[in-house]
């Protein structure tokens, strides 16, 4: 039988409250923090239209020194999901699935409430409920249960059920007050307004392409959809998966790989989980870059390879994004599997930029004066990516063959100018390139013997 | 360097060409998977062609890709193709394989005559990552140890270990291979194990999220030793989803005399003989190897190496075309 535990023998393992409003803070830039609350709209936009069609709906962001806001028509949290679920602490196993969300870890919202300050207020209507919630985290803290351990709850400070609201009333209103110093400081600067305003736009570059409108402190957020270049010699590969062992929910996956812009910081891959961007231009072997012979690591040569891969589920805890949104999980089975497979589309795009590298030196160097892969790429048009057809490999136009004839190396050296030009005037000609060659066939007509054969 | 098809009649070298032949038997036993001729097979045809050849005339196959990386003689190549259906891919392998569709099971032979380097651990991994079911692998590979005149046996083993390590990457050695073991037959047998390794890598990344009847795995089916001038590996296997396990045990590939699934070598040996010799020694067998027939003068391990081969042991001879 085992023997009773006593007091002694117990480790208190529980949580503080002070870890999830002091550390758990620091894994997550401020920028990020405030993308994790467009999440939260955006789940909202989702359980409102399945069909991903966005067109109408809204997120107002409003960044100040004092205050943060963010306020959406999307439908609003619905109250049992407040209740059970929005607010813990991380996500309890057997929570219903939320059909596609961006909030899965169960730590977004909380986390970005106390990364920003240290009182909030949210307010959500959906068609048939309204709720506020006001929590100073201070009070928040010292709140203890009867029997004087930490109480972990909040409590809704209003709360209608079973009403019916109009549309136009339905949305989340969020609002951060008591903001921290620093991040007082950073909301009052327009280098951090500048700077956030693109990470949103691109973080949600598929949401607003659907239709949904953001706005950071009223200017609405510019986006530039996701395209690559395609023509009937040039075809970018797209291809689709679906992983279906993970129970009723299965894992859809759409790969693309192809060419776009010459534009080095914008080359590489980018990741979206459930429409969200969590990896951005990824350059690094975190994507298919440096690995060993089968994709080299990134070089500027390849400035104009975009890939894009789309992981789809309705459970999002299949996905393989990391809980701050900005990286993938490594480790999980189908972003392994699915690297393999950037890793194999890739190559193709790559070994066709190098041909165009080559070709334009050789161009450069009076070799060839046609240059029909240059021409490919500049007679390509920009395709929206979920417009283009399925391809299983990237397609691209071959150089032509090269004239057959002896294989040439090149001789570089360096010579007093005074000596050259002196070699100039008595070889009777006008270029280096000319001394170069003239010096070499004088040397090898004297000493080769018969090296012309 | 010159191109090895220059330094090198493919035809005419005996081990390679018994070892094509016992290739085109094992390949002949895939037919529970689907009919042979439906395969894709695709190689590195140089200007000879006689794997093509061979498959095409013994096996039906008729898709067919050559993957040939000398572009600069692209007009040679062309003007050699034997037939049709074989298409020509220019490009180094690491080039050509990613694009290629690997939509129907194929028979890839990746028939090298380099070591073991990065660049052969790519094909192995796009073969991996790419091929369906049923399909057959195989890599022939220099497995000659390195030399390097003058050093002493310590530094010679110290010096191979890292030439290995540069060749295939710091990370791909094993941790408990020692330079002593890089030499003679044993180097092939580390080669071996970066090569499965290497597979098992990638078949585990594309496993992770299939179920478990789909997961994939490549049963070794042949390693192979032999050395008409430099000692050379060749290892074959076949990728298998857990659920066509049963296909292939019906193809029952260990009946074959050849078959090796582990790490001790068939050694394919090519004795020469004199076509009276030869004529002498198929007239008396397929005999019990313990008793071959005597033949002045021929060393009983010839005889006894040929037995072994005879049925694929090639036939010479100057013949007056046309």
């Amino acid at each position: 039988m085992p023997e009773p535990v006593t007091d002694l023998q117990r480790i208190n393992a529980s949580p503080t409250k002070e870890f999830f409003i002091s550390m758990l803070v620091r894994d997550i830039p401020l920028s990020r923090a405030v993308i994790d609350l467009v999440d939260n709209s955006v789940d909202g936009a989702r359980r409102l239209r399945d069909s991903g069609d966005f067109d109408g709906l809204w997120v107002r962001i409003e960044v100040h020194p004092t205050y943060f806001r963010i306020v959406d028509n999307c439908g609003g949290i619905p109250v049992a999901l407040a209740r059970d679920y929005a607010f813990r602490f991380g996500r309890p196993t057997g929570a219903p699935p939320d059909v596609g969300s961006i909030g899965q870890f169960g730590v977004g919202m909380k986390r970005t409430f106390f990364k920003l300050g240290r009182r909030f207020r949210v307010q959500s209507t959906t068609a048939i409920s309204r709720f506020t919630v006001e929590i100073d985290v201070d009070e928040w803290i010292t709140q203890q249960s009867a029997e004087g351990a930490e109480d972990w709850h909040f409590e809704f400070k209003t709360l209608e059920e079973n009403i019916s609201v109009p549309p136009e009333q339905q949305g989340t209103t969020i609002e951060i007050e008591r903001l921290h110093e620093s991040v007082a400081e950073s909301f009052g600067m327009d280098l951090f307004l500048n700077r956030l305003s693109p990470e949103i736009a691109l973080a949600h570059s598929l949401n607003l392409q659907r239709g949904l409108s953001v706005t950071l402190n009223s200017i609405p957020l510019e986006y530039d959809p996701m395209k690559l270049l395609r023509s009937e010699q040039l075809q970018p590969a797209f291809v689709d998966h679906l992983f279906d062992r993970f129970g009723p929910n299965p894992v859809r996956v759409k790969l693309y790989a192809g060419v776009s812009d010459r534009i080095k910081e914008e080359g590489g891959w980018y990741v979206f989980c459930n429409g969200r961007l969590v990896v951005k231009a990824d350059q690094t072997n975190l994507t298919v870059w440096g690995e060993g012979e089968r994709v080299p690591k990134y070089h500027p040569d390849f400035a104009r390879f975009r890939g894009f891969a789309f992981f789809d589920c309705d459970d999002s805890s299949l996905l393989p994004w990391t809980t701050t949104k900005t990286g993938v999980d490594i480790d999980s089975p189908v972003y392994r599997a699915v690297r393999q497979e950037m890793i194999e589309l890739t190559r193709p795009v790559l070994d066709f930029l190098r041909k165009v590298e080559d070709e334009r030196k050789h161009r450069e160097e009076g070799d060839i004066t046609d240059t029909p892969l240059a021409t490919a790429l500049f007679t390509a048009q920009p395709f929206l990516v979920e417009d283009l057809s399925p391809s299983l490999t990237f397609q691209a136009p071959q150089p032509p063959p090269q004239p057959q004839g002896p294989r040439m190396q090149r001789i570089q050296y360096r010579k007093p100018e005074d000596q050259v030009e002196k070699a100039k005037e008595l070889l009777g000609v006008s270029t280096f390139k000319e001394v170069g060659e003239k010096t070499f066939e004088y040397y090898l007509a004297y000493e080769g013997g018969d090296s012309e054969s | 360097m010159k191109a090895s098809h220059r330094l090198i009649n493919y035809a005419v070298r005996p081990a390679k060409a018994v070892e094509r032949k016992i290739a085109c038997d094992i390949i002949r036993n895939l037919e529970p998977f689907e009919r042979v001729e439906n395969y894709r097979y695709i190689g590195f045809g140089s200007i000879y062609f006689s794997d093509f050849q061979l498959f095409h005339q013994s096996l039906g196959i008729s898709d067919m890709a050559s993957v040939e990386k000398d572009i600069s003689n692209w007009k040679r190549f062309e003007f050699n193709v034997p037939y049709g259906c074989i298409r020509l891919m220019p490009g180094h392998s690491n080039q050509v394989l990613p694009t290629l569709k690997w939509d129907k099971r194929c028979i890839v032979w990746l028939d090298y005559e380099c070591k073991l380097d990065k660049k052969v651990l790519a094909d192995i991994a796009t073969f991996c990552s790419r091929a369906r079911s049923g399909s057959m692998l195989f890599i022939t590979l220099n497995a000659e140890p390195e030399r390097i005149l003058g050093e002493s046996p310590e530094h010679q083993a110290i010096s191979r270990l890292q030439v290995l390590r540069d060749a295939v990457g710091e990370d791909k050695v094993p941790r408990d291979v020692k330079g002593q073991e890089l030499r003679g037959d044993d180097f092939a047998k580390v080669c071996r194990r970066i090569v499965l390794d290497e597979v098992a890598a990638c078949l585990s990344d594309r496993s992770g999220p299939l179920p478990r009847q789909e997961k994939l795995g490549l049963s070794q089916i042949a390693f192979f030793l032999y050395a008409d001038d430099a000692k050379m590996l060749t290892l074959a296997g076949v990728l298998l989803e857990t659920r066509e396990r049963a296909l292939f045990e019906n193809c029952a590939f260990s009946r074959l005399p050849f078959f090796r699934d582990g790490e001790t070598p068939y050694v394919i040996k090519a004795p020469k003989f004199t076509q009276k010799e030869l004529h002498y020694l198929n007239s008396v067998l397929p005999k019990d190897t313990s008793r071959c027939p005597e033949v002045s003068g021929i060393p009983a391990s010839d005889v006894q190496d040929y037995a072994l081969i005879y049925r694929y042991y090639p036939s010479y001879g100057e013949v007056l075309l046309g």
